[in-house]
C-alpha cells in the first residue's frame, strides 16, 4: 500500500508537472480542439457524399490525434526525467525511501493516466462531431442508411482465394533460375564470385514473379472470367441483410471515359457446376473502390461464397484486381462504437509504447539526443511497412537479415494501425489489440524499459551528462 | 532509531572519488582516501573551499555518486540503500525542489514519498510551515520564491520525516542573517534533540557556532579533525569582556596585568556592536510591529513532530524560541545600556554564552567575592555551548584583586563616571 502510494506521489506529480506548463496545455487544448474543429467545418462546407465527408473526417482526425498524442508523449516523458536529472530535482526525490525502479514506474504511471485523460477527451470530441456530421450531413435516407451500413458500422473483411490459381511455387523458382543464367552470362564480372549480389538479385526476382504470377490469376482479359471463392463469412450471427463485395479495378488500357461495365454470377456453391445469380453493374469508375450489396441468402451456412467474374467484350480492356484489398467480401460484425473503443484502445497502446520509450532515452539520454533518438524510431515505425519493403532490394542476404533483426526492435506502428479500418467501417479485430499488446507493449515495450531501467539504476545521478 | 553498527551513523575507510572523462581518463580526484567517523547525536562540520570535495562525499555518502575506491557506510547500510533513507534529512547544495508546486504541496509530495498518511503530511506540513516562517506564502509556487525562501523550504522537506540524520550542504547560502541564526539554532535544538546532522559548509563561522566536531578538507583530501572547542581554543592569550569600566579601575587592571607580564602588550578597546545583532534587532522590530512582507517571516520554534528528547517537549520548544527572542532583546538591552550606563561587570568566556546581567553584576559589586555559580536550570535555559577550555583563573584573580583594592579604599558604593558602551581588554 505504501509502495503505490510511493510511485502514485510520482505519478500525481507528473500529472501536476503537465497542467502547471500551462504553455504545453495550452498548445495541446488549441490544437487538438483546432483540428477537429476545423476539420468537421470543412467536411460540412465540401460538396459530396455524407459517407466519404465522415469517413475522411474520421481517418484524418483521429490519425492526427495519434501523432499529436504521441509526439506530446515523447517530449514530455523524455522532459520529465531528463529536466529532474540536469535541474537535480532527482536528488531530493531519490534519497527519500524510493528505489529507481520505482520511481520509472511512478513516472510511467503518471504518462499512462495522462494519456488516458487526454486521449479519451480528444477522441470524445471526434465522436461528438462524427455523431454531429451525420446528423446534419445526409441529404436523403438512401445517405443515412449509406452511413449506417458503410461507416457507422464495423464490418469484417475476408480475402478470397482464387480457384483457378496454381501452385505457382516451381514455376516461379523455375523463372528465376533462367532469368539469373541469363544475367550470370551477360554480366559476369558483377555476378561471378560475388555471392551476394547472386543472393540479392535472385530474392527480388522471385519476389518479381511471384508478384508477377499472382496478378495473372487477378487478372480478366476481355471477354475472360475470375472465380473468386470466400470462406469464414458469418453474416448471420449480426443478422445482416446483406454482404458487400468491395472491390477496385485497374483496367489495361485505361478507359476512355474510365468506365468500366461488370458482370457477376454469385452463389453458396460454385457458379461454373451450379449456376447462380447473376448481376450486371454499369458503368463503374475504375481505380477507385465500389461496393456491391449481395443478398445474405447467397452465403451457405458454412460461410462460403463464390463469386465469378466476367469481363465483358464491351469494356475492350483487360481488367486487374490489384492485391492490396481489390477484393473482398465484408459483413457486419459488430457496431461502430465498440470499433471505436478498440481503435482508441489500439492508439492508446502505441501511447503506452511511446512513453516506455520516452522514458527509456530520457533515463539515458539528454533531452535533445533523447528526442532525436525517438523521433527516428518513431519515424521508422509510421513507415514501418515501407521499410520492410525497401528492405527487399537491400543487397545481400546477411544485411538484409541483420536489418530485418534490428527492424524487428522497433515499433511497427503502421502493422497496428485502426484508422483505415474504422473510417471504412471496417472491424478493428480483436487480434490486432491483442497483438499490438502483447508485441508491441508487453514485449518491445518491456524490453526497452528494462533498458533504460539498468541504465538508470547504475548511472552517476550527480553527473549531468551533456 | 537505527541500530548502528559500531555505534557510528557515518562511517568511510579511504573513501575515494575520481571523476573520469567519456573515454575513461582520470580527470580530477575529488575526493581522495577520506577516512570519517561520526557518532550518533553529534554536529559533524565538513568545511573546506570550494571545489574541496564536501558535496562529491555527500553524494557519494547518498548514493548519488559511485564510490572509487574505499568504502563507506551510513547508518550501517551501504550508501544508495533505499531502506536507510527513511532515516535521512538531506539538504542538497542548492534547492533542487519542483518549481511548479507550492511549498505546502511539495511538502506533501515529500511526506507522500515516506509514506506518511494523510493526517500525519498535513500536521507536520502545517508544523514545518510554521517553524520556516512560509505558512502566509504557503500557496505560491515555489518557482516564484526567493533563494533564502527556496532554502527554507528545502530544509522543511528535509525534516519531513522526523530523520535521525539530516545532511545539511551549504544550509545558509543564499539566507538573511535572520534566517542563518534560525537555522543554526534549528541545528543546535535537533542535535539536542538526539539527532546526527552533517554539515558541509564553508562559512566558517556557521559551522563553529553549531558543531561539536569538524573535519577540514583541501584538495579532497583531509587536512585536520577533530572537536571544535579543542581545535579553536587558543592559549595564547586571555580575553575579558566587561560592562564599561571607570578609567581608574581601568588603570589599576592594566596595572596589575603590567606587573605580572610585563612583556605583554595590552589592547584595551570598546567593543562594536555586530553588524548581525544589530540587523536582527531591527528586523525583529519591524516584525514585532507586524509590517506587511511578501516574503517569509521570522518562523516559530521547531516542529514540534521532531523526535524530542523525553518529557522536554514543552521545554525545548520554550528554549528555542527564548534563544531568538533572547538574542534580540539582549541587543535591545544592550542599546538601551548606552544611554544608562553600565550596570555592573560582566565576564564573558569567549563564546555566544548569552550574558546574564545578575551574574556579572554581583562579580563587581563590593558584597560579592565569587561570580556566582552557573546552576543546572540556568544551563538548561542557554543551551549553546560554552567554550569550557578558556580559563577563568587570571579574570577572576584580577577582579579578586580589584574588589579587594576598592574595599581598602572605602571606595564609595556609586560609581559617578560612567561611560556608553563596553570595555573589552
Amino acid at each position: 500500500m505504501i509502495l503505490m502510494s510511493r510511485i502514485w506521489a510520482i505519478s500525481r506529480n507528473l500529472i501536476k508537472e503537465f497542467l502547471r506548463r500551462r504553455a504545453l496545455v495550452i498548445f495541446y487544448i488549441l490544437i487538438s480542439s483546432s483540428y477537429t474543429f476545423l476539420f468537421a467545418w470543412w467536411i460540412h462546407n465540401n460538396e459530396g457524399q455524407a459517407d466519404e465527408k465522415i469517413q475522411t473526417f474520421l481517418s484524418y482526425s483521429l490519425s492526427l490525434t495519434a501523432v499529436m498524442l504521441s509526439l506530446l508523449t515523447f517530449f514530455f516523458s523524455i522532459a520529465t526525467i531528463s529536466r529532474d536529472i540536469k535541474r537535480k530535482e532527482i536528488f531530493t526525490v531519490l534519497t527519500k525511501p524510493l528505489s529507481r525502479g520505482k520511481y520509472l514506474a511512478g513516472k510511467f504511471l503518471g504518462m499512462a493516466v495522462l494519456n488516458l485523460v487526454l486521449l479519451v477527451s480528444t477522441t470524445g470530441v471526434i465522436l461528438g462531431f462524427a455523431y454531429l456530421l451525420k446528423y446534419t450531413e445526409p441529404q436523403s435516407d438512401y445517405e443515412r442508411a449509406k452511413l449506417d451500413e458503410l461507416v457507422f458500422v464495423a464490418r469484417q473483411g475476408v480475402q478470397p482465394t482464387n480457384l483457378d490459381m496454381p501452385d505457382i511455387k516451381s514455376e516461379v523458382e523455375k523463372k528465376v533460375n533462367d532469368k539469373m543464367a541469363e544475367l550470370i552470362r551477360s554480366d559476369p564480372q558483377i555476378y561471378q564470385g560475388n555471392p551476394q549480389a547472386v543472393d540479392a538479385m535472385r530474392f527480388n526476382l522471385t519476389k518479381d514473379y511471384t508478384n508477377e504470377l499472382t496478378m495473372r490469376y487477378r487478372t480478366a482479359p476481355t471477354d475472360g472470367t475470375i472465380l473468386w471463392h470466400f470462406t469464414g463469412i458469418k453474416p448471420k450471427d449480426h443478422a445482416n441483410k446483406s454482404v458487400i463485395l468491395r472491390y477496385k479495378q485497374e483496367p489495361y488500357p485505361q478507359p476512355p471515359d474510365d468506365h468500366v461495365v461488370n458482370e457477376w454470377m454469385i452463389g453458396p456453391r460454385n457458379p461454373l457446376d451450379f449456376g447462380g445469380k447473376g448481376l450486371r453493374t454499369d458503368k463503374q469508375i475504375v481505380r477507385t473502390f465500389h461496393e456491391l450489396p449481395i443478398p445474405v441468402s447467397e452465403v451457405s451456412e458454412e460461410g462460403e461464397l463464390y463469386v465469378l467474374y466476367h469481363n465483358p467484350a464491351i469494356n475492350r480492356a483487360t481488367i486487374v484486381f490489384p492485391t492490396d484489398n481489390g477484393m473482398q467480401a465484408l459483413y457486419v460484425a459488430g457496431g461502430f462504437m465498440g470499433n471505436f473503443i478498440r481503435t482508441v484502445t489500439i492508439i492508446y497502446l502505441h501511447l503506452l509504447f511511446s512513453s516506455c520509450l520516452g522514458l527509456a532515452m530520457g533515463a539515458w539520454l539528454s533531452f535533445p539526443v533523447a528526442v532525436l533518438l525517438v523521433l527516428v524510431v518513431y519515424v521508422l515505425g509510421l513507415c514501418s511497412t515501407f521499410v520492410d519493403s525497401a528492405l527487399t532490394w537491400a543487397a545481400g542476404e546477411t544485411l538484409r537479415t541483420t536489418m530485418n533483426f534490428i527492424l524487428k526492435i522497433f515499433p511497427k506502428y503502421s502493422l497496428y494501425d485502426p484508422v483505415p479500418k474504422i473510417d471504412k467501417g471496417l472491424i478493428v479485430p480483436y487480434g490486432m489489440l491483442l497483438s499490438c499488446l502483447g508485441y508491441m507493449v508487453l514485449i518491445k515495450g518491456g524490453l526497452v524499459s528494462l533498458f533504460g531501467y539498468v541504465v538508470f539504476k547504475f548511472r552517476e545521478l550527480a553527473r549531468v551528462i551533456a | 532509531m537505527v541500530d548502528v553498527k559500531k555505534n557510528l551513523v557515518i562511517e568511510t575507510a579511504g573513501l575515494t572519488k575520481i571523476f573520469r572523462d567519456f573515454w575513461g581518463h582520470q580527470r580530477v580526484i575529488a575526493v581522495e582516501d577520506l577516512d570519517l567517523a561520526i557518532h550518533p547525536r553529534e554536529v559533524f562540520g565538513l568545511l573546506g573551499p570550494n571545489g574541496s570535495g564536501k558535496s562529491t562525499t555527500i553524494k557519494m555518502l547518498l548514493g548519488l555518486l559511485h564510490i572509487t575506491r574505499g568504502w563507506a557506510r551510513i547508518l550501517g547500510e551501504l550508501p544508495g540503500d533505499v531502506r536507510i533513507n527513511t532515516h535521512i534529512g538531506y539538504l542538497p547544495e542548492e534547492t533542487y525542489l519542483y518549481p511548479f508546486l507550492n511549498a505546502r504541496e511539495t511538502l506533501d509530495f515529500y511526506g507522500r514519498l515516506f509514506g506518511l498518511s494523510r493526517h500525519e503530511r498535513q500536521r507536520r506540513i502545517e508544523s514545518l510551515l510554521e517553524m520556516v516562517g512560509l505558512t502566509a506564502v504557503s500557496r505560491r509556487q515555489i518557482g516564484q520564491y526567493s533563494k533564502g525562501m527556496m532554502r527554507r523550504i528545502g530544509l522543511a522537506q528535509a525534516l519531513i520525516n522526523d530523520p535521525d540524520l539530516l545532511i545539511l550542504d551549504e544550509p545558509t547560502s543564499g539566507l538573511d542573517p535572520i534566517g542563518t541564526r534560525q537555522i543554526k539554532d534549528l541545528i543546535c535544538e535537533l542535535g539536542r534533540r538526539g539527532k546526527t546532522v552533517l554539515l558541509c559548509s564553508h562559512l566558517l563561522a556557521d559551522v563553529e557556532d553549531v558543531c561539536d566536531q569538524i573535519c577540514i578538507l583541501y584538495g579532497g583530501k583531509k587536512q585536520t579533525e577533530g572537536a571544535v572547542r579543542e581545535i579553536l581554543v587558543s592559549n595564547e592569550a586571555s580575553e575579558i569582556v566587561s560592562p564599561l569600566l571607570k578609567s581608574e579601575t581601568l588603570t589599576k587592571i592594566e596595572d596589575i596585568i603590567r606587573h605580572d607580564y610585563p612583556d605583554y602588550q595590552l589592547d584595551v578597546h570598546t567593543p562594536r556592536e555586530r553588524l548581525e545583532d544589530l540587523f536582527l534587532r531591527i528586523v525583529s522590530q519591524a516584525h514585532a510591529a507586524e509590517l506587511e512582507t511578501s516574503g517569509a517571516v521570522i518562523g516559530s520554534g521547531i516542529g514540534d513532530f521532531l523526535t524530542d528528547i523525553s518529557g522536554e517537549t514543552d521545554t525545548s520548544r520554550r528554549v528555542l524560541d527564548q534563544l531568538v527572542k533572547g538574542r534580540t532583546s539582549q541587543v535591545e538591552s544592550t542599546a538601551a545600556g548606552r544611554g544608562s550606563g553600565p550596570s555592573g561587570v560582566q565576564l564573558t568566556p569567549i563564546s555566544e554564552t548569552p550574558v546574564r546581567p545578575d551574574v556579572l553584576d554581583s562579580l563587581t559589586a563590593p558584597s560579592s567575592s565569587a561570580p556566582i555559580p552557573v546552576d543546572a536550570e540556568d544551563e538548561r535555559e542557554y543551551p549553546l555551548k560554552k567554550d569550557e577550555s578558556v580559563d577563568r583563573s587570571v579574570i577572576e584573580g584580577l577582579l579578586h584583586k580589584h574588589i579587594d583594592s576598592e574595599n581598602e579604599k572605602d571606595a564609595s558604593k556609586n560609581h559617578p563616571d560612567t561611560h556608553n558602551g563596553h570595555n573589552k581588554t
